[in-house]
């Protein structure tokens, strides 16, 4: 008894190890955004690196806010992640619930085919997409992300690939009860697959939050414009203002810190209703 | 019963988010269709955002006078302008100026057939173009196809205080390669560095009338071993510590901890920028000015020069107009209120020359000298090939100054892929 | 080819036509899209492979010259190099680090939100921010030197700044950036495994490793299989860390496949034979997709 009471402990102590060596990895770059944001400009190549700053810099934030329309651009931001996380959300349920559960012929051919288009990289598909964009009529306004970013083959592989990690009897069960595949796809295989589902969201959402090479392509009008695009207001032509860049970073990390922390809290929450559903 | 809910409460959303964003469709591409309230063309003007502080008082200013167009400015991120301005060329958005970062630029959208030709314009209206100089006419043989609204000149910026420190005073002569490396070497201590390159420049070679296309490419050897041997003095930041920083090295000059570097070689848009630095406490001492090192025996104020240039886009509807405003950019009215702000700009009477100075707010006549020699040479001759041999020769070079390949086998690399790159 | 699909028409009963019939309707709001928005772009951009497309208007069919050119370029075969090895590396380490989080993490410790969330840390930012902090970090008298020379190393290795270098470091940066990304795929994955095959396989005695090997890991295939290739196709796609941190430099050292698509076309305007670059590139991802997407059929449990 005693001796696997310690081997548990044991066990938790190199877990607890393990986590500690990757999360000195990972949250580096972190503490380096978060010292530089609230130093001088002068300060931020300091040798040896002031962690933490002697002179703090409070202005560097309400400078973000008074050299580039922040607010605007954050609302922008906010507005159009969400709009395209939420089509994005439901386009490829569907498309991946006919994938995963439903039977026609080319289906494997056309599945093929989605993930084919993920090999191109964007530099090459840049242009013909903007002409396509501009055939539409569809230049500087939020339409044209909205277009281009909603239906994404990756979101498709995605929930296809968790979709088919369910047992088939679910649905097969479903199908005996007289339920159609409308209500299957979304009452029963939707909530099994939570976790695949805010999987994508947290992905979609960060993306197009991160995103800035297809708004700046896209977007002319300032208004229009997002958060990514205007932070690089702060990498002039021959000079970076990194306290102000970091500054301006940090902003942009609070939203989608609140929608990774509230997603994996129904992400935990996703086993629960799984097993729910089968009782 | 629930999945129709949920149908209706989903088509209902979409329903909501599809009026939200009508918003934005309304104001696209074609704004320049458009005409003001009272009659005025409407013309939508390229350009980056690190021209706005001086743009933006002369357009304003335009728009103030003008009885034919209002201008309006979209800037857009500095690091990205030369894709976003392809990406609007190759779909024909319609736009009606742009500003032109470089005679490399201007040559290449020439020659792609992007830039309408103003050339009649510029003989109907009377405008003298010799006040642009030497590097304007040099890159017009065939047409002009934009006016250059403002300049840049290679010149050193020196912090004032290290020379002090050493007991050293500011030449005010202006010294060849080797003074300036002896000199150089004086200043290295105790951490400080006698200069500091700039960004990948090739001005010894510009100087000498060299370029990357050269054939014979004695000058771009006598260019490199130059650099390298100021490197190994250790009087001028390693090489690496600069490529690390890529288009910050400045920064080692201006910002980090100010001690680092006395001269450093760069470009006339610093006089500005490092004017608000210092205003604003960010670089924490007074710049002054020295010119450019001159190849021995080589003509007194000879350095680089690039212009930035105003032209009107294929799919300009306007060129009219937008000549209008070009040319009011580029002379007296423009140039006066670009001066205003510390910026050279390629047009320069007595007038602008005065403001120029008065705004730069140096001690001495040095900058005068620098700038407005006659002797200034263009920075680069345009060749439809140049960046991709610029590129060849950055790529061999890096090799060469951190230290992973001798002079000759760079050389020997760089003309072999330079000419397996023209085949 | 006409007969046959013909003859399998015939033999499809009334309940697998509506079956069709529904699949159709179901993919048709995202197929719309994917169509007009995806597809299209991307076969007219690989398309452009054939012509001398410069980017501004002019275009001239050209046959195979662009191909013919490829197979002589230095830039390809440096670039399909370093891009190899970034793959290797990175898809290995990315994956292991991703899944080995991930099962950790699934044990519910104390503190496990937080750590999930500073894991994840580097792909909230977004990778310009991110590239440039690590520059600042591996510069020659940066912040990680600096440990490594208060530890006893005395000549640091050059990160960003020697040929032997320069792919390793992004390497490293993009394993950092990128394991919480396939942790957090992980994660749902093993989410969705029901419990009672758990319950189940205790019952049958089986705990640990055993269970791991028994249940996790099978059930976890069609996860397993996503990452797989999505890591893959992205490490054929990295572009910026590449851009920001070195430039494809020292020399070329450093120099992607996709950094050299964005140079030809948008520093050299040869669309076209970026294009061509995009179509070797394609292929290759194709075909060793292909394969995983035929061997899935050993492994991954659906």
């Amino acid at each position: 008894m005693d001796g696997k009471k310690t081997k548990k402990v044991l066990h938790k102590v190199v877990i607890y190890l393990i986590f500690l060596v990757f999360a000195s990895v990972t949250i580096l770059p972190f503490l380096w955004m978060l010292s530089t944001a609230f130093k001088f400009e002068q300060d931020v190549f300091h040798f040896p690196i002031e962690w933490i700053p002697k002179a703090i810099r409070w202005e560097n934030f309400s400078n973000v806010f008074t050299q580039i329309p922040f607010t605007t651009y954050y609302w922008n931001s906010i507005k159009l992640s969400s709009i395209i996380t939420f089509f994005t959300l439901v386009t490829s349920a569907l498309a991946a619930y006919a994938f995963a559960k439903l039977r026609f012929r080319g289906r494997d051919k056309l599945f093929l085919l989605y993930l084919a288009t993920l090999m191109v990289p964007w530099q090459v598909i840049m242009i013909p997409q903007f002409m396509v964009i501009t055939k539409l009529g569809l230049v500087n306004s939020h339409w044209s992300l909205i277009l281009t970013q909603s239906f994404t083959p990756f979101g498709v592989f995605l929930l296809r690939q968790y979709f088919l990690s369910i047992p088939k009897e679910y649905s097969e069960a479903a199908k005996i009860d007289g339920c159609n595949d409308l209500k299957i796809c979304f009452k029963i295989i939707t909530p099994m697959a939570k976790p695949g589902f805010v999987t994508l969201l947290i992905f979609q959402f960060m993306g197009i939050w991160n995103d800035y090479l297809a708004p700046l392509i896209f977007l002319n009008d300032d208004k229009l414009r997002t958060l990514q695009l205007g932070l690089r207001y702060f990498q002039a032509e021959h000079s970076t203002s990194y306290a102000l860049l970091m500054a301006g970073t940090l902003l942009t990390l609070v939203p989608v810190v609140i929608v990774y922390i509230f997603a994996q809290k129904q992400i935990m929450n996703g086993l629960a209703n799984a097993g729910g559903i089968k009782g | 019963m629930r999945i129709k809910r949920l149908g209706a409460v989903l088509l209902a959303a979409s329903m909501v988010l599809l009026t939200a964003c009508g918003g934005g469709a309304k104001n696209g591409g074609n704004q320049s269709n458009d005409k003001t309230s009272d009659g005025k063309v409407k013309l939508v003007f390229y350009d980056w955002t690190d021209e706005q502080a001086y743009l933006d008082p002369a357009v304003e200013a335009y728009n103030a006078q003008s009885e034919v167009a209002e201008v309006e400015v979209v800037y857009f991120p500095a690091t990205d302008y030369a894709e976003k301005i392809l990406s609007s060329f190759s779909s024909n958005t319609e736009f009606d100026i742009l500003g032109v970062n470089g005679v490399s630029y201007y040559g290449d959208y020439k020659s792609k057939n992007c830039l309408q030709d103003i050339s009649s314009y510029v003989k109907d209206s009377g405008l003298d173009t010799s006040v642009y100089g030497n590097v304007f006419e040099q890159s017009n043989q065939d047409g002009i196809f934009g006016l250059p609204y403002r300049q840049s000149v290679w010149l050193l910026f020196v912090n004032e205080e290290l020379f002090q420190k050493n007991g050293i005073e500011v030449p005010t002569k202006q010294l060849t390669w080797t003074e300036y490396r002896d000199l150089a070497k004086q200043l290295t201590k105790d951490g400080t560095y006698g200069g500091l390159v700039g960004m990948d420049n090739f001005v010894y070679m510009q100087q000498m009338g060299g370029s990357v296309m050269d054939k014979d490419t004695s000058i771009i050897r006598q260019s490199l071993e130059l650099w390298k041997s100021l490197e190994e003095d250790g009087s001028h930041v390693p090489f690496a510590e600069k490529l690390e920083l890529g288009q910050n090295a400045g920064s080692l000059f201006t910002t980090a901890p100010a001690t680092k570097v006395a001269m450093f070689q760069n470009g006339t848009w610093g006089v500005a920028s490092y004017n608000s630095k210092y205003d604003s406490g960010e670089m924490p001492f007074k710049y002054t000015v020295m010119p450019m090192p001159i190849p021995e025996g080589g003509k007194e104020y000879s350095a680089p020069s690039g212009m930035n240039f105003l032209s009107i886009s294929k799919t300009s509807k306007h060129p009219e107009e937008a000549y209008d405003f070009i040319q009011f950019m580029c002379t007296y009215e423009g140039a006066s209120r670009i001066a205003e702000k510390g910026t050279l700009t390629a047009y320069s009477d007595d007038k602008v020359k005065e403001i120029y100075l008065n705004a730069v707010k140096q001690d001495t006549d040095t900058l005068a000298k620098i700038v407005f020699s006659e002797n200034n040479v263009i920075e680069q001759i345009y060749d439809e090939n140049y960046s991709a041999v610029e590129t060849i020769l950055k790529e061999e070079m890096e090799l060469y100054m951190i230290g992973e390949q001798d002079i000759d086998t760079t050389m020997k690399n760089f003309e072999e892929r330079r000419a397996e790159y023209m085949k | 080819m006409e007969a046959k699909t013909l003859k399998k028409r015939t033999k499809l009963t009334k309940a697998e036509r509506r079956e069709e019939l529904i699949a159709y309707l179901f993919l048709l709001p995202n197929m719309i899209g994917f169509i007009i928005f995806t597809l299209i772009p991307v076969v007219w951009g690989l398309l452009l492979s054939f012509t001398n497309y410069d980017g501004f208007g002019d275009v001239k069919f050209i046959g195979l010259t662009n191909f013919k050119k490829l197979f002589q370029d230095g830039y390809f075969i440096t670039s399909l190099k370093n891009n190899i090895f970034y793959t290797v590396f990175s898809v290995s380490f990315t994956l292991l680090f991703g899944l080995l989080l991930a099962v950790l993490l699934q044990k519910k410790l104390k503190g496990s939100m937080a750590f999930k969330t500073i894991f994840f840390f580097p792909q909230l930012t977004s990778s310009v921010a991110f590239g440039i902090i690590f520059v600042c970090l591996f510069r020659g008298s940066g912040p990680i030197n600096g440990v490594l020379q208060a530890i006893g190393v005395e000549n640091p290795p050059k990160w960003l700044t020697s040929t032997d270098w320069s792919m390793i470091t992004i390497t490293i940066v993009s394993v950092i950036k990128n394991m919480g990304y396939y942790m957090v795929l992980f994660l749902a994955g093993l989410q969705t495994i029901p419990v009672d095959l758990y319950e189940a396989s205790s019952l049958d005695g089986a705990s640990g490793w055993k269970q791991f090997k028994a249940v996790t890991l099978p059930m976890l295939s069609p996860t397993t299989f996503l990452c797989s290739i999505m890591c893959l196709i992205n490490s054929f796609k990295v572009f910026d860390l590449v851009n920001i941190m070195t430039d494809g430099g020292p020399g070329r050292s450093s120099n992607v496949l996709v950094y050299r698509i964005y140079q030809e076309a948008f520093v050299n305007y040869k669309f076209g034979y970026a294009s061509t670059y995009a179509v070797v590139l394609f292929l290759i991802v194709f075909v060793i997709t292909m394969i995983q997407f035929r061997g899935q059929k050993k492994w991954v449990n659906y």
